[in-house]
């Protein structure tokens, strides 16, 4: 079975390596977890994998980042990477930013700081399985 | 043939002119003819009817003189009364008379009477007797009547009348003026007569007169037949101006210038008087017509007082006669003008004609057949021409021939060039076109302009009083949105904090017991290896925010695959945790032994160490975030200064804040001035945060941001420079204004140069850029404390 990847981007370390710890601990060794600390290297990452043959399957990004915002960067994911799952994670509590994204349908999901565990990993659970019911459509 | 080519052609103007040469000499020669004519016609016809005026005066005068002499020969008779015996002289005489009367039957009576006692007759004798006057003078008078001879005393009453005082006067014979006589007392038997006296002279002395009435209707008869010219008639007037002839009897006895005024008349009748030649112009009185009346004189005998034949011609007569000649001269004429007008035709016609074919053989020449040639002919010269016309055309042709093909290329030229001249005078009507409009589009948009220009400087003055009213409530909104990014930045570690908390209850509830059977299922060997490792996660989560392994960890994860272990890549995760890249045979030989779990084990502590160190940087971040925002809203106290070193401050900065940047930018710094400075150290660190927060969003995190120290007299000038594309001319006095900001929306607040301003003039410092495309310095320059070190106690 073709390995599958988790990509974590936040320009704070303290939230991908926190993200990537939860995600460790609920999902143990079924991904491989990676963390970005900007929307350049993030790309980089996913070229990387996407070479090694590994198969990426969720981006969970923050909103506001220097350089590329997490919205146009998420926007580039699903370009080259049409399947991809992606999750917002934002310490903006407006509620227009939050419509205006999923109006414009930029992210599957959004998740506010700060967020819970099981919000989270539930929030990844429903998508993992949105993916694997489109996977198995086709 | 129309005028114009009568005026413009050859054989036209030939015509004219030869045509007018020979006609105005001829018609003058017809004119100065016409009026010698009518001056030679009248003098001719004047002199003819003078002449026969004179003729006839002369051949009445005759026949007058004819009867004088009768009465001449009866007076010369009757001075012989002394041959005759006295007792018959009277009858005898008597006899005489009456024998003369007899053989002259033109007169109307013959008379003689005698002065008293002439014939030797005693007056005393005969008085009262027959044939005697009342003075007893002798006085005979034979008439006729009927036809027969009669014989009556003269005068009856009228012895001593004019024709006898007037002879025995003048002692002359004598013409008595005309009279009418009524015969036997009958006044219609009147009779218009005259006298004809001639005196009796014997010896000398005057014995009496003898003498012949005439009836001047004799005289009429004599000018009744004379016919001058065509109407012309002749007339006789007596010496006292009495008409005795005239074609019209009822005029006969009237005075001659009845009809003219007193003095002309007058005139007229002294000139007849005067016995002289002349001639009257009047009206005639019988038509009215302008007449020339010749007056010539009867002289008959010595009778003194001449009598006059008037000879009358009218002017009409005399012209008619000139007119006549005229209508000759002129018809000759006009046939001679038209024999010389035909000869000059044909003369002429036979030059042009040739003259002519040498014309159309110009014009055809002229129209570009080179071809043509004409036939010579008419006069020597016109031949001579023909022939050297088609010389000329035979030149002509073979120039042409050789011209013909550069003039085709010329014309083909000429027809480029007329194109081209079109072309660009069509794009020269383009040009001007688009001048209008360009004209006309700059004038409205200058009239726009100026409108707008208008509008403008209105709003900028609202602007400028409601900016005044905006500040205030500006710095509310403002306030807003940076409570919202401090939301943001809470959040941030929040979200941290709540997810290691989260999984270090996970863990500790889960491992607590577990833990300790397992480590006391150890080994010494491998409790030794566990607490190796566990140290080595504890030391290493101090630095694992700062530091990535990522291809490490990938590459021992390949390795890991290639040995056959199971779940490399968790594997590999695990000696990443725990920082054991070094120890890689030592996992090798754990696992060998099948002692995974000891490394599964260690990276769980690594991870609580790990989540401890996260919750305890996210809350000094919160915490400063806090402290930042007590700072600001505190940013006008003063507290109580220390020493800060702003390049140690800087380092420290960039090793806490800045280790993301590496990805995109190069950083250089240069401190050659490490002086220190009076101030407050959070508050300075707030300005170079800020300043390198700045260029880095300038240059959007790729680039060189370089970080300088230098001393400047007393200073030391603090800079950060970006290679981003420079601070656009327009925004550069507005940089320093509070809310001015040109990051996008949640990036910045819009205070931060504000805030830097404000600190660096409460440490009464400056602070100023320079930019340009490629290259943008903040410099900060602040007084300097001196080069010294002071331990350092932000730990």
């Amino acid at each position: 079975m073709t390995e599958q990847a988790i990509l974590c981007v936040d320009d704070e370390a303290i939230i991908v390596l926190a993200i990537k710890q939860e995600l460790k601990t609920h999902f143990r060794e079924r991904f491989i977890y990676e963390t970005a600390l900007n929307a350049e290297e993030a790309l980089t990452i996913i070229d990387e994998l996407t070479a090694d043959g590994v198969s990426l399957i969720l981006v969970i990004s923050d909103w506001l980042m220097p350089g590329m915002k997490g919205d146009e960067f998420l926007s580039s994911v699903k370009r080259s990477h049409p399947t991809v799952k992606t999750i917002l994670v934002t310490g903006h509590s407006s509620p227009e930013i939050l419509e205006r994204m999923k109006r414009d349908k930029v992210t599957n999901s959004v998740v506010l700081k700060p967020w819970k565990n099981v919000e989270l990993m539930s929030t990844v659970e429903n998508l993992l399985a949105d993916l694997e019911s489109e996977s198995s459509r086709h | 043939m129309s005028r114009p080519r009568f005026r413009s052609g050859l054989f036209g103007k030939m015509l004219l002119m030869v045509g007018l040469s020979a006609l105005i000499p001829l018609i003058a020669v017809i004119a100065i003819a016409t009026v010698d004519a009518y001056r030679i016609v009248s003098r001719e016809s004047l002199s003819y009817a003078e002449e026969q005026g004179r003729h006839f005066a002369d051949l009445i005068g005759e026949e007058l003189t004819v009867r004088l002499s009768a009465v001449r020969s009866m007076a010369a008779m009757e001075e012989s009364y002394r041959d005759i015996p006295a007792s018959v002289r009277r009858t005898v005489l008597s006899a005489q008379v009456r024998a003369i009367l007899e053989r002259n039957p033109d007169i109307l009576a013959a008379w003689s009477q005698w002065e008293p006692g002439a014939i030797g007759d005693d007056p005393a004798t005969y008085r009262g007797s027959l044939l005697t006057t009342s003075r007893g003078a002798f006085n005979v008078l034979w008439y006729r009547m009927g036809g027969k001879l009669l014989l009556g005393a003269i005068g009856i009453g009228d012895e001593n009348g004019d024709f006898f005082t007037i002879p025995k006067r003048r002692m002359a014979e004598t013409l008595i003026a005309p009279y009418y006589y009524s015969y036997e007392g009958k006044v219609n038997n009147r009779v218009l007569e005259t006298t004809i006296c001639v005196p009796i002279i014997v010896d000398g002395a005057f014995k009496g007169v003898a003498g012949f009435d005439i009836a001047l209707a004799s005289s009429q008869r004599l000018v009744s037949g004379i016919k001058l010219l065509q109407h012309g008639y002749a007339g006789m007037l007596a010496n006292n101006g009495m008409r005795i002839a005239h074609p019209v009897p009822s005029l006969i006895g009237g005075v001659y210038g009845e009809d003219l005024p007193p003095a002309r008349q007058k005139a007229i009748l002294a000139d007849m008087a005067a016995g002289k030649t002349f001639v009257v112009d009047k009206k005639d009185l019988v038509d009215g017509k302008m007449s020339r009346q010749f007056f010539a004189p009867l002289h008959v005998g010595d009778t003194g007082d001449p009598w006059y034949l008037v000879a009358t011609v009218p002017f009409s007569d005399i012209t008619t006669a000139a007119d006549r000649l005229v209508l000759t001269l002129v018809t000759m004429g006009t046939i001679a003008a038209l024999i010389v007008f035909m000869a000059i035709f044909f003369a002429a016609r036979s030059l042009s004609r040739p003259i002519r074919d040498l014309m159309g053989g110009a014009a055809l020449l002229a129209s570009g057949d080179l071809s043509v040639r004409v036939t010579p002919s008419g006069p020597v010269e016109i031949v001579r021409l023909a022939d050297s016309f088609n010389a000329m055309a035979e030149k002509l042709a073979a120039l042409v021939g050789q011209y013909e093909v550069s003039n085709q290329a010329l014309s083909e030229r000429n027809a480029e060039l007329k194109t081209a001249q079109d072309s660009l005078g069509i794009l020269n009507a383009e040009l001007e076109q688009k001048v209008r409009d360009r004209t006309f589009a700059l004038t409205e948009a200058n009239a726009s302009l100026v409108r707008s220009n208008g509008s403008l400087e209105t709003a900028l003055e609202n602007l400028r009083t409601a900016q005044d009213q905006v500040v205030a409530s500006e710095k509310m909104a403002v306030l807003g949105q940076l409570m919202a990014n401090i939301a943001h930045e809470l959040n941030t570690p929040l979200g941290a904090i709540r997810s290691s908390a989260t999984y270090l209850a996970q863990t500790s509830s889960g491992n607590g017991p577990e833990l300790f059977s397992f480590i006391a299922s150890l080994s010494a060997e491998d409790l030794a290896a566990f607490l190796s490792l566990t140290r080595l996660g504890r030391e290493n989560a101090s630095s694992f925010l700062e530091t990535d392994h990522r291809r490490e960890r990938r590459a021992l994860a390949s390795r890991f695959r290639s040995a056959g272990y199971a779940d490399p890549e968790m594997l590999a995760d695990e000696v990443e945790t725990i920082g054991a890249f070094g120890l890689e045979d030592e996992i090798g030989a754990l696992i060998s032994r099948g002692r995974a779990d000891i490394i599964h084990t260690a990276a769980n502590l690594a991870a609580v160490s790990r989540a401890e160190v996260i919750i305890l940087t996210a809350a000094d971040k919160a915490a400063r975030t806090v402290s930042a925002l007590v700072d600001y809203s505190r940013s006008e106290e003063v507290e109580k200064p220390q020493l800060v070193e702003p390049v140690a401050e800087i380092r420290t900065l960039l090793v806490l804040y800045y280790n993301r940047i590496k990805t995109g930018v190069t950083v250089e710094t240069r401190f050659d001035c490490m002086d220190a400075v009076w101030g407050h150290r959070e508050r300075l660190n707030q300005v170079w945060v800020n300043l390198i927060n700045n260029a880095l969003q300038a240059m959007e995190y790729r680039g060189k941001l370089e970080l300088e120290t230098r001393r400047v007299g007393d200073r030391i000038a603090i800079s950060v420079t970006d290679s981003g594309p420079g601070i656009p001319e327009a925004i550069r006095s507005s940089i320093f204004k509070p809310f001015f900001t040109t990051k996008k929306q949640g990036e910045g607040t819009g205070l931060g140069l504000d805030i830097c301003r404000k600190i660096v003039e409460l440490h009464e410092g400056t602070i100023e850029f320079e930019s340009r495309p490629g290259r943008t310095t903040f410099t900060v320059f602040l007084r300097t404390a001196g080069p010294i070190t002071i331990a350092r106690d932000h730990d």
